[in-house]
């Protein structure tokens, strides 16, 4: 279009008036001439204007025309298209409001998911060029889990490794703050020089460490995570500097990070990493967290290959059991989210099903609705209007559809993603990404538009090839639409089904596996069964006091009302561990380990007798432990079934004898041959749907761990029974806080219920997928045998 | 031949008319109308008015221009002249019309 034309349409829109002003006195000018020849021939004046007007034909219509004919008539005319859509659409309300209700049901389910997948795969992590940061694992080859590296290593990596501009670590640790409403147990992690640096992520107030703080000595102050900035300090803005007691010594906070830097979370407080003097020489103790940027220009790949090859280096230089383990390298993004990753692309496949049914769904509504439309269509051609003018104004009609569509589903997509983000389950990753933003908008509305701009014009495109004529001629209403309107809806009608069939039949399978991970034995009892957590390492210096403590605090807790068992462990089922877990272990008679191979590695945990009966632990063989077995006396341990199958099938577990590898952190059992004196049912302590591991259970007197989960079955309201536990704890150590405390029940249900959300999602997806299609079918049964109202 | 497909022809036939009535100088509307009077009979026969649609769009389509000026009765009237598109426009339609005269009459003939 030329400048010249633009400015002619420019001119046309905006200053209307005047060139309507100019047509009008130009078509006076041209009646007055005319008028003037007839005077000049002879007429009469007044005659000469008639017939003037005469020879010009329809004034009004010419002046119309030629403003018609301006070039910006599309404009108006669109505008105008929009007021007879929607006065078309108020005149059918049914038809009007459940194609809005399908549509907005569609999209707002599909835009929901959009958003979730938007905000926590594709949204980039708040850390800049997050991808080119690294975590680092070890893999023992016997688990498929991978390992956190161990100091002597990392210290190795870092000196040796050239790949990362940083290589860094975080080791889990945690801090009794004696605050002013009382003792509160804070997450902590001990962090090395750059950790903060690795990610790029300035604070939100006050700083990061210095590297004179990872000194002994220097390193008593703290970086505070968001959300426990929020939450436990109200997010006072002059929280910096603040004195805090923690671990009994004064402690500064330095700083705060900014919302959304969560390594590992954001309610975590981050102390100054101190190197022990035993940590250089440990590479059997895993536990460090490694983080390392990628220096420019090198690849991931590079890196971990590196890395390997100094592994290979150490293990020639340090022989020892583990030592070659493989070291693999995760993207920061892939290990925030990965486990979440699986779930949102079926979730997002299930969308797709439900968005291809309910624009099937509107494709029928809207095929019924253009045959019935077809006399009208043939009147407005006869009357002259032009075949793209009708298209344009079915256009209009069917662009306020999607727009009220795609509002409707935007406004449900949002609620579900505020609700989505409050009712998180708590380490679900990326929380805060959960939010309808302008993508999910865009999403909507262009999914919106595609489902009922595409299914409206094409059934009005084939209508019109073929009965334009045939409709005029039948008159009166017999207007059906003939035999190809009946089959598009039965076709339509039919492919709803198949996919919402296909939708119930994910979600059945999903039910199958849901209902068999629940009904396997446990081999605990949930019911009535509460645990507090206290970590007692620095309130009983000695075993003996340790000891002491757990044998009075079971003592108190069994002698109450209502209290039906009480016992001590250093590991809860399905609940992350707290104490240290894995050994490894001489067994016994048991083949011994080919050379190079390092022996089994097996779980352990620290237990009081009370534990068995009131966990609901069947006892299988032998004895559980007694008064007897303490510290001095004969060293014994528990089995559990599985563990005797695997090590000794088909032999007497009894007396048999089991030694634990040297320990390297002083919580690990010592190298001493242990006598197996009972067998016990197994447990699924990991995970619901995960077969129970061999166990083996020592005695709380003979391995006096500080991780003590007091665990009680009773009578009574769970929370009534948290209570009576903490009020025994702190009875005998009104200092001591609690670690963590939970329930049973809810242990199990958290286990589940990320498996369970997905099934009521693909659930609710699959069910109102095939209420749509019989919802449609009906609809068309409807609409054939009541034409009129349609 | 249904209306609209009617109305075409006649607008085709109008617009090149008008063109050609503008080749020798500029005109205001009435005297274009006169002008068609002459060249055909039939192309006004819904008015004399029609042409202002026609002139209107043959503006907006580039191929002739409008000014304001002095009549010579000395009434203000506005006055189209062709442009050099339009020019071009003109030799194309010709060229066309001619071929379908043509083809027309061979058809006839050979009736």
């Amino acid at each position: 279009m030329t400048a010249r034309k633009l400015g002619r349409r420019l001119r046309a829109l905006l200053a209307r008036p005047a060139l309507d002003r100019e047509l009008d006195e130009e078509l006076a000018a041209h009646i007055e001439m005319e008028t003037a020849k007839l005077v000049a021939e002879g007429l009469e004046p007044a005659e000469a204007r008639r017939r003037a007007l005469a020879e010009f034909g329809g004034l009004e219509r010419f002046r119309e025309e030629a403003q018609d004919a301006r070039g910006v008539r599309p404009l108006e005319d669109f505008w105008r298209d929009l007021r007879l859509g929607a006065r078309s659409l108020r005149r059918r309300p049914g038809f009007t409001a459940v194609v809005l209700l399908t549509v907005g049901v569609g999209v707002g389910g599909s835009a929901a998911i959009f958003g979730a997948v938007d905000g926590m795969l594709l949204t980039p992590l708040p850390y800049p060029e997050a991808d080119r940061v690294l975590t680092v694992w070890q893999h023992d080859p016997r688990t498929p889990v991978p390992q956190e590296a161990t100091p002597a290593d990392f210290l190795d990596w870092r000196e040796r490794a050239a790949s990362f501009t940083r290589l860094t670590a975080m080791e889990p640790f945690g801090l009794d703050w004696q605050s002013a409403e009382g003792p509160v147990y804070l997450p902590t992690w001990l962090v090395y020089e750059g950790f903060f640096e690795a990610f790029g992520t300035p604070p939100l107030l006050g700083r990061t460490f210095r590297d004179d703080e990872h000194a002994s000595g220097r390193g008593d102050v703290v970086v505070l995570g968001h959300r426990l900035w929020q939450r436990r300090f109200a997010a006072a803005p002059d929280v910096v500097g603040r004195v805090l007691q923690l671990d009994g010594r004064p402690h500064v906070v330095v700083g705060v990070m900014p919302a959304g830097f969560a390594q590992p979370s954001d309610e975590v407080v981050w102390a100054p990493k101190i190197l022990q003097g035993w940590e250089p020489q440990s590479r059997t103790s895993h536990f460090y967290s490694v983080f390392g940027r990628l220096r420019p220009g090198v690849a991931a790949r590079q890196a971990e290959a590196e890395l390997n090859a100094i592994a290979a280096q150490l293990a020639r230089e340090h022989p020892h059991a583990g030592a070659d383990w493989p070291v693999s390298v995760v993207p920061l993004p892939e290990h925030v989210v990965g486990g979440a990753r699986r779930a949102l692309l079926l979730l997002l496949g299930a969308v797709g099903f439900l968005l291809a049914v309910v624009t099937a769904n509107v494709a029928s509504l809207q095929l019924a609705r253009a045959a019935g439309r077809e006399r009208e269509f043939a009147v407005r051609g006869a009357l002259g209007a032009s075949p793209g003018r009708v298209m344009r104004q079915l256009l209009a009609e069917n662009l306020l559809l999607a727009a009220g569509g795609a509002g409707l589903g935007f406004a449900a997509a949002r609620l579900a993603l505020d609700l989505a983000r409050a009712w998180a389950p708590p380490g679900l990753p990326r929380v805060t990404e959960l939010k309808a933003d302008g993508d999910v908008f865009v999403f909507a509305l262009v999914v919106s538009v595609l489902a009922v701009v595409a299914t409206g014009v094409v059934p009005i495109l084939a209508a019109r090839r073929a009965r334009l004529q045939a409709s005029l001629a039948q008159g009166g209403r017999a207007v059906t639409g003939g035999r190809w309107v009946a089959r598009g809806q039965s076709a339509l009608v039919t492919v709803q089904l198949c996919l919402s069939l296909v939708l119930l039949i994910g979600a059945g399978l999903l039910v199958r596996s849901f209902v068999s991970v629940l009904s396997q034995p446990r081999g605990f009892r949930s019911e009535g069964v509460v645990a507090v957590i206290v970590q007692s390492w620095g309130y009983y210096e000695t075993p003996t006091a340790r000891t002491a403590f757990v044998r009075e605090v079971t003592e108190r807790l069994s002698a109450q009302p209502g209290i039906k068992g009480a016992g001590m462990t250093s590991s809860i089922p399905l609940m992350e561990t707290i104490g240290a877990e894995q050994a490894p272990v001489v067994i016994e008679g048991a083949p011994p380990p080919a050379p190079g191979e390092s022996p089994p590695l097996v779980q352990f945990t620290v237990a009081t007798a009370g534990l068995f009966p009131a966990l609901g632990i069947p006892m299988r063989q032998g004895r559980l432990f007694e008064p007897h077995d303490e510290a001095a006396g004969r060293q014994v341990a528990v089995v559990s079934e599985s563990f005797a199958r695997r090590y000794w099938p088909g032999q007497n577990p009894l007396g048999k004898h089991l030694t634990f590898g040297g320990s390297a952190r002083g919580r690990q059992p010592s190298a001493v041959p242990r006598e197996v004196v009972g067998v016990v049912g197994d447990v699924r302590r990991r995970a619901l749907h995960e077969a129970a591991l061999p166990a083996v259970y020592l005695p709380h007197a003979q391995l006096p761990t500080g991780a003590n989960a007091f665990v009680v079955w009773g009578e009574g309201q769970p929370a009534d029974l948290l209570r009576r536990v903490r009020e025994v704890v702190w009875q005998l150590n009104p200092a001591l806080p609690i670690y963590r405390e939970a329930t049973m029940p809810e242990l199990v249900g958290g286990s589940v219920r990320e498996r369970r959300f997905l099934l009521a999602l693909l659930g609710g997806f699959a069910l109102l997928a095939l209420g749509l299609a019989f919802a449609g079918g009906a609809g068309v049964l409807f609409a054939t045998t009541l034409l009129a109202s349609w | 031949m249904t209306a609209a497909a009617r109305t075409d022809r006649l607008q085709g036939n109008l617009d090149l008319l008008i063109l050609r009535a503008l080749v020798r100088e500029p005109k205001h509307g009435w005297a274009i109308a006169q002008r068609l009077e002459t060249l055909s009979h039939s192309v006004l026969q819904v008015g004399q008015g029609s042409i202002y649609p026609a002139l209107r769009r043959l503006e907006d389509e580039g191929w002739i221009d409008a000014e304001w000026g002095i009549s010579e009765a000395g009434r203000r009237a506005r006055f189209y002249r062709l442009t050099p598109a339009g020019r071009r426009q003109l030799e194309r339609e010709r060229a066309l019309w001619e071929e379908f005269v043509a083809a027309v009459g061979r058809v006839l003939q050979q009736a």
